[in-house]
Protein backbone atom coordinates (compact mmCIF):
# COMPACT_ATOMS: atom_id res chain seq x y z
CA UNK A 1 0.00 0.00 0.00
CA UNK A 2 1.45 3.20 -1.25
CA UNK A 3 1.26 6.58 1.16
CA UNK A 4 -1.45 8.25 -0.64
CA UNK A 5 -3.57 4.46 -0.41
CA UNK A 6 -2.66 4.67 3.54
CA UNK A 7 -4.02 8.11 3.81
CA UNK A 8 -7.01 7.75 1.89
CA UNK A 9 -7.30 4.51 4.67
CA UNK A 10 -7.23 6.45 7.27
CA UNK A 11 -9.09 9.45 6.19
CA UNK A 12 -12.26 7.05 5.09
CA UNK A 13 -11.59 5.30 8.31
CA UNK A 14 -11.82 8.63 10.63
CA UNK A 15 -15.04 9.57 8.36
CA UNK A 16 -16.54 6.32 9.17
CA UNK A 17 -16.16 6.62 12.81
CA UNK A 18 -17.43 9.95 13.12
CA UNK A 19 -20.31 9.78 11.11
CA UNK A 20 -20.90 6.44 13.05
CA UNK A 21 -20.45 7.75 16.13
CA UNK A 22 -22.31 10.78 15.74
CA UNK A 23 -25.40 9.15 15.22
CA UNK A 24 -28.32 11.67 16.34
CA UNK A 25 -30.50 11.00 19.20
CA UNK A 26 -34.26 9.70 19.07
CA UNK A 27 -36.66 10.80 21.87
CA UNK A 28 -39.10 8.72 23.30
CA UNK A 29 -42.55 9.08 22.26
CA UNK A 30 -44.81 10.55 25.19
CA UNK A 31 -46.11 7.61 26.31
CA UNK A 32 -43.72 5.51 26.41
CA UNK A 33 -42.59 5.39 29.97
CA UNK A 34 -46.41 4.66 30.80
CA UNK A 35 -46.46 1.54 28.11
CA UNK A 36 -43.40 0.30 29.94
CA UNK A 37 -45.00 0.42 33.46
CA UNK A 38 -48.53 -0.67 32.33
CA UNK A 39 -46.54 -3.64 31.47
CA UNK A 40 -44.29 -4.11 34.18
CA UNK A 41 -47.90 -3.43 36.44
CA UNK A 42 -49.59 -6.67 34.36
CA UNK A 43 -46.19 -8.66 34.70
CA UNK A 44 -46.47 -7.64 38.77
CA UNK A 45 -50.19 -8.31 39.11
CA UNK A 46 -49.85 -11.57 37.06
CA UNK A 47 -50.31 -14.94 39.63
CA UNK A 48 -46.61 -16.58 39.66
CA UNK A 49 -46.40 -19.11 37.12
CA UNK A 50 -47.65 -22.76 38.45
CA UNK A 51 -44.54 -24.62 38.29
CA UNK A 52 -44.71 -28.31 36.55
CA UNK A 53 -45.57 -30.91 39.18
CA UNK A 54 -43.04 -33.30 38.42
CA UNK A 55 -43.81 -35.28 42.04
CA UNK A 56 -47.13 -36.58 40.75
CA UNK A 57 -45.77 -36.68 36.87
CA UNK A 58 -42.94 -38.69 37.88
CA UNK A 59 -44.12 -42.12 39.20
CA UNK A 60 -46.46 -42.41 36.20
CA UNK A 61 -43.09 -41.77 33.81
CA UNK A 62 -41.37 -44.72 35.44
CA UNK A 63 -44.46 -46.66 34.96
CA UNK A 64 -45.12 -45.35 31.44
CA UNK A 65 -41.08 -46.01 30.44
CA UNK A 66 -41.08 -49.27 32.47
CA UNK A 67 -43.63 -50.56 30.05
CA UNK A 68 -42.44 -49.69 26.92
CA UNK A 69 -39.23 -51.12 27.88
CA UNK A 70 -40.62 -54.47 28.90
CA UNK A 71 -43.16 -54.26 25.50
CA UNK A 72 -40.03 -53.99 23.36
CA UNK A 73 -38.00 -56.89 25.24
CA UNK A 74 -41.17 -58.61 24.86
CA UNK A 75 -41.36 -57.62 21.23
CA UNK A 76 -37.47 -58.96 20.35
CA UNK A 77 -38.05 -62.14 22.88
CA UNK A 78 -40.94 -63.19 20.57
CA UNK A 79 -40.43 -61.50 17.38
CA UNK A 80 -36.82 -61.93 16.70
CA UNK A 81 -36.22 -65.73 16.48
CA UNK A 82 -39.74 -65.91 14.14
CA UNK A 83 -38.27 -62.94 12.04
CA UNK A 84 -35.05 -64.67 11.67
CA UNK A 85 -36.71 -68.13 10.79
CA UNK A 86 -39.00 -66.87 8.31
CA UNK A 87 -35.77 -65.01 6.64
CA UNK A 88 -33.79 -68.11 6.45
CA UNK A 89 -36.40 -70.44 5.65
CA UNK A 90 -39.30 -67.97 3.62
CA UNK A 91 -42.56 -69.63 3.99
CA UNK A 92 -46.31 -68.51 4.08
CA UNK A 93 -47.01 -67.40 7.55
CA UNK A 94 -49.61 -69.87 9.43
CA UNK A 95 -51.85 -68.48 12.09
CA UNK A 96 -51.66 -70.64 14.86
CA UNK A 97 -53.61 -69.29 17.88
CA UNK A 98 -51.91 -71.17 19.94
CA UNK A 99 -48.98 -69.57 19.93
CA UNK A 100 -50.53 -66.54 20.71
CA UNK A 101 -51.82 -67.26 23.95
CA UNK A 102 -48.78 -65.80 26.02
CA UNK A 103 -48.64 -62.54 24.01
CA UNK A 104 -52.15 -61.70 23.86
CA UNK A 105 -52.24 -62.16 27.89
CA UNK A 106 -49.18 -59.78 28.02
CA UNK A 107 -50.78 -56.91 25.98
CA UNK A 108 -53.95 -57.40 27.72
CA UNK A 109 -51.90 -56.31 31.10
CA UNK A 110 -50.37 -54.01 29.62
CA UNK A 111 -53.64 -52.23 28.60
CA UNK A 112 -55.57 -52.49 31.62
CA UNK A 113 -51.96 -50.75 33.40
CA UNK A 114 -52.43 -48.03 30.82
CA UNK A 115 -56.32 -47.61 32.06
CA UNK A 116 -55.12 -48.24 35.58
CA UNK A 117 -52.67 -45.45 35.09
CA UNK A 118 -55.37 -42.90 32.99
CA UNK A 119 -57.81 -43.53 35.67
CA UNK A 120 -55.31 -42.39 38.26
CA UNK A 121 -54.04 -39.45 36.51
CA UNK A 122 -57.72 -38.37 35.62
CA UNK A 123 -58.41 -38.73 39.39
CA UNK A 124 -55.60 -36.60 40.71
CA UNK A 125 -56.51 -34.02 37.87
CA UNK A 126 -59.95 -33.56 39.33
CA UNK A 127 -58.52 -33.32 42.66
CA UNK A 128 -55.32 -30.84 41.56
CA UNK B 1 -17.20 -3.61 59.41
CA UNK B 2 -15.91 -2.84 56.12
CA UNK B 3 -17.57 -4.63 53.61
CA UNK B 4 -21.02 -3.55 55.02
CA UNK B 5 -20.29 -0.02 55.01
CA UNK B 6 -18.80 -0.09 51.39
CA UNK B 7 -22.33 -2.04 50.34
CA UNK B 8 -24.52 0.67 51.90
CA UNK B 9 -21.90 3.03 50.14
CA UNK B 10 -21.96 1.78 46.90
CA UNK B 11 -26.09 1.80 47.05
CA UNK B 12 -25.95 5.81 48.00
CA UNK B 13 -23.53 6.38 45.16
CA UNK B 14 -25.83 4.01 42.40
CA UNK B 15 -29.25 5.09 41.18
CA UNK B 16 -29.18 2.18 39.37
CA UNK B 17 -28.56 0.08 42.49
CA UNK B 18 -31.04 1.72 44.65
CA UNK B 19 -33.70 1.14 42.00
CA UNK B 20 -33.14 -2.44 41.45
CA UNK B 21 -33.15 -2.98 45.71
CA UNK B 22 -36.42 -1.09 45.86
CA UNK B 23 -37.85 -3.37 43.22
CA UNK B 24 -36.48 -6.55 44.76
CA UNK B 25 -37.91 -5.54 48.18
CA UNK B 26 -41.49 -5.52 46.38
CA UNK B 27 -41.72 -1.88 45.34
CA UNK B 28 -42.84 -2.08 41.97
CA UNK B 29 -42.81 1.43 40.88
CA UNK B 30 -39.41 2.16 41.50
CA UNK B 31 -39.23 0.13 37.98
CA UNK B 32 -40.11 3.71 36.78
CA UNK B 33 -37.04 5.24 38.09
CA UNK B 34 -35.12 2.51 35.92
CA UNK B 35 -37.18 2.97 32.57
CA UNK B 36 -36.38 6.88 33.19
CA UNK B 37 -32.95 6.82 33.15
CA UNK B 38 -32.50 3.92 30.79
CA UNK B 39 -35.21 4.52 27.86
CA UNK B 40 -33.74 6.92 26.01
CA UNK B 41 -30.62 4.60 25.26
CA UNK B 42 -32.37 1.66 24.63
CA UNK B 43 -34.84 3.11 22.06
CA UNK B 44 -31.72 3.89 20.25
CA UNK B 45 -29.69 0.74 21.00
CA UNK B 46 -32.50 -0.41 19.39
CA UNK B 47 -32.71 1.81 16.59
CA UNK B 48 -29.85 1.06 15.22
CA UNK B 49 -30.31 -2.56 15.05
CA UNK B 50 -33.72 -1.98 12.89
CA UNK B 51 -34.06 1.60 11.85
CA UNK B 52 -37.38 2.14 12.23
CA UNK B 53 -38.95 3.90 15.26
CA UNK B 54 -42.17 2.14 16.02
CA UNK B 55 -40.32 -1.09 16.17
CA UNK B 56 -37.15 0.63 18.14
CA UNK B 57 -39.92 1.35 21.26
CA UNK B 58 -41.84 -2.03 20.75
CA UNK B 59 -38.14 -4.06 21.48
CA UNK B 60 -36.99 -1.36 23.89
CA UNK B 61 -40.40 -2.00 25.59
CA UNK B 62 -39.98 -5.36 25.59
CA UNK B 63 -36.18 -5.07 27.05
CA UNK B 64 -37.68 -3.49 29.91
CA UNK B 65 -40.33 -6.53 30.26
CA UNK B 66 -37.36 -8.72 30.31
CA UNK B 67 -34.93 -7.38 32.60
CA UNK B 68 -38.00 -6.76 35.19
CA UNK B 69 -38.66 -10.67 35.10
CA UNK B 70 -34.62 -11.11 35.53
CA UNK B 71 -33.77 -8.37 37.72
CA UNK B 72 -33.02 -11.01 40.55
CA UNK B 73 -30.35 -12.27 38.36
CA UNK B 74 -27.95 -9.55 37.99
CA UNK B 75 -25.69 -10.58 40.11
CA UNK B 76 -23.83 -7.34 40.11
CA UNK B 77 -20.49 -8.84 38.96
CA UNK B 78 -20.54 -5.89 36.31
CA UNK B 79 -21.98 -2.72 36.05
CA UNK B 80 -26.13 -2.36 35.95
CA UNK B 81 -25.74 -0.74 32.48
CA UNK B 82 -23.87 -3.59 30.74
CA UNK B 83 -26.42 -6.40 32.08
CA UNK B 84 -29.25 -4.29 30.65
CA UNK B 85 -27.41 -3.40 27.36
CA UNK B 86 -26.13 -7.43 27.04
CA UNK B 87 -29.59 -8.35 27.70
CA UNK B 88 -31.40 -5.95 25.01
CA UNK B 89 -28.66 -7.30 22.57
CA UNK B 90 -30.45 -10.36 23.05
CA UNK B 91 -33.71 -9.62 22.61
CA UNK B 92 -33.40 -7.05 19.41
CA UNK B 93 -31.33 -10.14 17.93
CA UNK B 94 -33.63 -12.65 18.46
CA UNK B 95 -36.71 -10.24 17.33
CA UNK B 96 -34.76 -9.51 14.09
CA UNK B 97 -33.84 -13.20 13.50
CA UNK B 98 -37.92 -14.18 13.09
CA UNK B 99 -38.58 -10.50 11.73
CA UNK B 100 -35.45 -9.00 9.88
CA UNK B 101 -35.35 -4.84 9.35
CA UNK B 102 -35.93 -4.23 6.23
CA UNK B 103 -32.60 -2.70 4.36
CA UNK B 104 -31.41 -2.77 0.58
CA UNK B 105 -28.63 -5.06 0.17
CA UNK B 106 -24.85 -3.98 1.28
CA UNK B 107 -23.79 -4.09 -2.77
CA UNK B 108 -27.22 -1.92 -3.71
CA UNK B 109 -26.65 0.85 -0.98
CA UNK B 110 -26.34 4.33 -2.62
CA UNK B 111 -22.66 5.52 -3.78
CA UNK B 112 -22.27 7.80 -6.93
CA UNK B 113 -18.88 6.83 -8.43
CA UNK B 114 -17.37 9.97 -8.19
CA UNK B 115 -16.48 12.82 -5.60
CA UNK B 116 -17.89 15.49 -7.90
CA UNK B 117 -21.76 13.76 -8.54
CA UNK B 118 -21.78 12.67 -4.96
CA UNK B 119 -21.65 16.12 -3.81
CA UNK B 120 -24.29 16.83 -6.87
CA UNK B 121 -26.55 14.55 -5.93
CA UNK B 122 -26.41 13.36 -2.41
CA UNK B 123 -26.36 16.37 0.67
CA UNK B 124 -24.18 15.38 3.60
CA UNK B 125 -26.90 14.39 5.33
CA UNK B 126 -28.21 11.75 2.78
CA UNK B 127 -24.77 10.44 2.25
CA UNK B 128 -24.64 10.00 6.29
CA UNK B 129 -28.51 8.23 5.88
CA UNK B 130 -26.72 5.87 3.53
CA UNK B 131 -24.00 4.87 4.77
CA UNK B 132 -25.74 4.44 9.00
CA UNK B 133 -28.32 2.24 6.65
CA UNK B 134 -25.48 0.55 5.03
CA UNK B 135 -24.28 -0.65 8.48
CA UNK B 136 -28.09 -2.30 8.42
CA UNK B 137 -27.15 -4.65 5.24
CA UNK B 138 -23.99 -5.61 6.77
CA UNK B 139 -23.45 -9.44 7.96
CA UNK B 140 -24.68 -9.82 11.20
CA UNK B 141 -21.78 -10.87 12.74
CA UNK B 142 -20.50 -7.28 11.55
CA UNK B 143 -23.41 -5.65 11.96
CA UNK B 144 -23.88 -5.91 15.86
CA UNK B 145 -19.93 -4.99 16.91
CA UNK B 146 -20.51 -1.66 15.19
CA UNK B 147 -24.07 -0.81 16.28
CA UNK B 148 -22.77 -1.76 19.78
CA UNK B 149 -19.25 0.21 19.67
CA UNK B 150 -20.64 3.04 17.84
CA UNK B 151 -23.47 3.34 20.57
CA UNK B 152 -23.42 5.30 24.11
CA UNK B 153 -19.34 5.75 23.80
CA UNK B 154 -18.62 2.21 24.64
CA UNK B 155 -14.99 0.96 23.88
CA UNK B 156 -14.27 -2.40 22.73
CA UNK B 157 -13.73 -4.09 25.98
CA UNK B 158 -17.44 -3.15 27.36
CA UNK B 159 -18.50 -4.45 23.87
CA UNK B 160 -17.06 -7.78 23.92
CA UNK B 161 -18.30 -8.20 27.70
CA UNK B 162 -22.17 -7.82 26.03
CA UNK B 163 -21.52 -9.79 23.25
CA UNK B 164 -19.82 -12.06 25.43
CA UNK B 165 -17.26 -12.08 22.49
CA UNK B 166 -13.38 -11.81 23.58
CA UNK B 167 -11.84 -8.30 22.90
CA UNK B 168 -9.54 -9.25 20.40
CA UNK B 169 -12.73 -10.94 18.44
CA UNK B 170 -14.65 -7.78 18.28
CA UNK B 171 -11.11 -5.77 17.07
CA UNK B 172 -11.36 -7.74 14.06
CA UNK B 173 -14.91 -7.72 13.01
CA UNK B 174 -14.84 -4.12 14.10
CA UNK B 175 -11.63 -3.92 11.59
CA UNK B 176 -13.49 -5.88 8.85
CA UNK B 177 -16.40 -3.86 8.64
CA UNK B 178 -14.99 -0.80 8.04
CA UNK B 179 -13.28 -2.10 5.89
CA UNK B 180 -16.51 -3.51 3.80
CA UNK B 181 -17.72 0.23 4.54
CA UNK B 182 -14.94 2.01 2.95
CA UNK B 183 -14.50 -0.44 0.11
CA UNK B 184 -18.81 0.25 -0.22
CA UNK B 185 -18.02 4.21 -0.25
CA UNK B 186 -14.42 4.39 -1.57
CA UNK B 187 -14.87 8.39 -1.88
CA UNK B 188 -16.67 8.83 2.14
CA UNK B 189 -12.84 10.00 3.63
CA UNK B 190 -12.70 12.68 0.72
CA UNK B 191 -15.91 14.18 0.78
CA UNK B 192 -16.80 14.42 4.26
CA UNK B 193 -13.14 15.87 4.86
CA UNK B 194 -14.11 18.47 2.70
CA UNK B 195 -17.68 19.20 3.77
CA UNK B 196 -17.25 19.21 7.97
CA UNK B 197 -20.35 20.19 9.48
CA UNK B 198 -22.02 19.77 12.33
CA UNK B 199 -23.67 16.70 11.55
CA UNK B 200 -19.98 15.17 12.30
CA UNK B 201 -19.61 16.92 15.45
CA UNK B 202 -19.72 14.80 18.01
CA UNK B 203 -15.84 12.42 17.75
CA UNK B 204 -15.46 9.09 19.15
CA UNK B 205 -11.61 8.05 18.81
CA UNK B 206 -10.75 5.00 18.07
CA UNK B 207 -8.44 2.76 16.13
CA UNK B 208 -8.70 -0.28 17.47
Amino acid sequence: MNRLEAHNTEEANVAIDRLLASEPELAPSSGFLAAVMESIRDEAAAPPQIAFPWKRVLPGAVVIAGLVAWSGYEASHWLAPALREWIMNPAPIQLNLAHLTGPVSGIAFAAGVALLSWLISARLIRRA
Amino acid sequence: MNAPTTQIEQLAADPDLQAVARVLAGEVEAFELIVRRWQTPLINMAWRYCRDRHRAEELAQEAFVRAWRGLASWRQESAFSTWLFALAANVFRSDLKRFPAVSVPFEEAAEPSTAARQHDILSEAQLCESVRSAVLALPQRYREPVVLFYFQEMDVDQTARIMKLPPGTVKARLSRARDLLRQRFPQLGRTLAAHPSGLLATQKELQP
